[in-house]
């Protein structure tokens, strides 16, 4: 035999035992679980919740409904700042921000950039230092921050009757118990991506509703997620995150003819923050769009050494894109450059190059899809400021968009 | 044919189709072949929850799906204030960027193999891990290097300082047989 298959018989031994596992998972496919309730089950479960919730407050609730007959999530008023993710493991919030005695915030790669202004009201506190790695510090960090939210909250008369918290890692527990209570509001809080995230479930935005004061906070929701989340990207796939259904229902809702998206940050060859804020009390679409606020730290394999690209506020807003590449680059004319030469390789026109830059995040992560926006990149120099420059997407219509796939 | 079944036969073929560059996916991240292999189960696992709830037409794309699956189970798996990626190194050791010379009619009994597998236990996590890419999941270096983290003539210098290893120890054995 030749070396190379030599090699690679003796590595036989670090493979997983494969049939084993197979075994395994076909057992466990094979076993029948009471507990579980199909998809369909559930959603008429929610209709029906969401029926009576109309019937009885006489709110309408729903928003509509997509070419499928989904039922779009309610999207009606928000006003808390939020943002869904805090990082990952990698270099998640734990190590990655800092805050300062003097209310200063920066991260730990770059410390001559304040990032204070950067930061929403609401998380102008100790959210970033929230993970210690004494377990029951944390816990009381958590208590705190949960404090702080329950201020915030009563600040607009949310009723905490309603309100649960859970602490299971994921998420999907909300889908099928919660969403069969659409009284019952969630609040997750979980170190699930090494994070603090609060979710709560796409459904419970209903229950939110106080007055004319509703709340939402950004949901967050992994997988499996609900058939909502058909409602974007090309229909079929079944990893979107809800963050997608939650972009298409507000620009649904506002009628928009574009629509602000924004990665989740975690991207295949690194664990991305990206921070995304926006100002939920928007009125109408441009107000919403003009309050996107994105931060992200474009991090890969060039990060560490050549520097970091940061997409971050300019001109109020920012929708940001990431790039998938694996060219080191050291700001966005570079970033921009890179997008070229993927777009090249990808076999994309000029003319096409900014929706090949698109539809090569499709490619490289098929979870997410952006229907359309306007491409900004800005990028801060250590010495010579923000620059920005555009690139303008043509949008489907949302006729497109809802019956894509 | 029953939902059951229909999972089940899904399940398998994307088993089948995914298992190796899954398993390459997660063992380029974990620690070692210990987690790795948790990991791969859990990712597994989640598949089938997957399918149990939802079943096989809610999945468009097993592979990414999988790999997403995988992603989250190592940041469940390492996140208790572990960073993932805790094996890049700054050894940076010269070597002559020689080109990967194969040899041909290695004769390899179990017992060679099996010292060759237990020298390279013995070496850093990485050289192993490394070894395992190359030559079982049959990634190119550049490819590796991006999973691990690496520098690209990181991975190439481990790489072959260990198969010129590798080979002297098999030489001597051959001398010391003969």
């Amino acid at each position: 035999m030749t070396e190379k298959e030599f090699f690679a018989l003796a590595l036989e031994n670090e493979l997983p035992d494969f049939e084993e596992i197979e075994k395994k998972c076909v057992c466990e496919l094979r076993k029948k679980d009471n507990k579980n309730i199909s998809t369909k089950a559930k959603l008429l479960s929610v209709a029906a919740v969401l029926l009576l919730l109309v019937g009885v407050s006489g709110i309408l609730i729903l928003s509509g409904t997509n070419a499928d007959g989904v039922v779009l999530p309610d999207v009606s008023v928000y006003s808390l700042w939020v943002t869904d993710d805090f990082g990952g493991c990698g270099y998640s919030d734990v190590n990655f921000w800092e805050y300062t005695d003097n209310g200063t915030i920066y991260n730990d790669f770059e410390k001559d950039v304040d990032l204070t202004d950067y930061v929403p009201p609401l998380f102008k506190n100790d959210y970033f230092n929230y993970i210690d790695e004494d377990e029951e510090n944390t816990q009381a960090i958590q208590a705190d921050i949960i404090a702080e939210l329950k201020k915030y909250l009563e600040l607009i008369d949310f009723d905490f009757d309603d309100l649960v918290f859970v602490e299971d890692e994921y998420p999907e527990e909300l889908s099928t118990e919660v969403l069969l209570d659409a009284n019952t509001c969630v609040f997750k809080k979980s170190f699930y991506n090494c994070g603090y995230l609060l979710y709560v479930n796409i459904k419970n935005e209903v229950c939110l509703k106080v007055d004319n004061k509703s709340v939402s906070l950004h949901y967050y929701a992994d997988y499996p997620v609900t058939q909502n989340a058909r409602l974007c990207g090309n229909g079929t796939y079944g990893e979107v995150l809800l963050d997608d259904v939650y972009f298409c229902a507000l620009a649904q809702y506002f009628g928009a003819d574009k629509l602000a998206y924004v990665d989740n940050g975690d991207r295949e060859e690194g664990w991305l923050p990206l921070l995304i804020f926006y100002n939920a009390d928007a009125k109408n679409n441009q107000e919403l769009l003009d309050s996107f606020y994105v931060l992200s730290l474009r991090a890969s394999a060039a990060f560490y050494a050549e520097g970091y690209v940061s997409v971050s506020a300019c001109d109020n807003i920012v929708l940001a894109g990431e790039i998938e590449t694996e060219i080191p680059f050291v700001g966005y004319e570079n970033a921009y450059k890179a997008a070229v030469k993927v777009c090249e390789d990808e076999g994309f026109s000029d003319a096409q190059l900014a929706g090949c830059t698109i539809l090569y995040y499709a490619s490289a992560d098929s979870a997410y899809r952006v229907p359309c926006y306007d491409f900004r990149f800005c990028v801060e120099e250590k010495e010579d400021g923000m620059d920005c420059f555009s690139v303008t997407v043509p949008c489907y219509s949302f006729a497109e968009y809802f019956s894509v796939g | 044919m029953r939902l059951e079944k229909m999972n089940e036969a899904y399940f398998k073929e994307v088993y089948a189709q995914t298992k190796n560059t899954v398993y390459a996916y997660i063992y380029a991240r974990a620690k070692n072949r210990d987690d790795a292999v948790d990991i791969f189960q859990e990712v597994y696992m989640e598949l089938v929850k997957i399918l149990k709830a939802n079943g096989s037409s809610y999945i468009n794309s097993p592979a990414a799906l999988l790999t997403d699956i995988a992603k989250k189970k190592l940041y469940a798996y390492y996140k208790q204030n572990e960073k993932l990626d805790t094996f890049c190194t700054d050894v940076f050791f010269s070597c002559e960027d020689e080109p990967f010379v194969h040899i041909e009619n290695i004769s390899a009994d179990r017992e060679t193999v099996r010292e060759i597998y237990n020298i390279l236990k013995k070496k850093d996590d990485i050289v192993l891990k490394i070894f395992f890419l190359y030559f079982q999941a049959d990634m190119k270096l550049s490819e590796i290097a991006v999973q691990t983290g690496l520098n690209e003539s990181s991975v190439k210098n481990k790489l072959y300082r260990t198969i010129r290893e590798l080979r002297e120890t098999m030489k001597r054995e051959d001398e010391n047989n003969d």
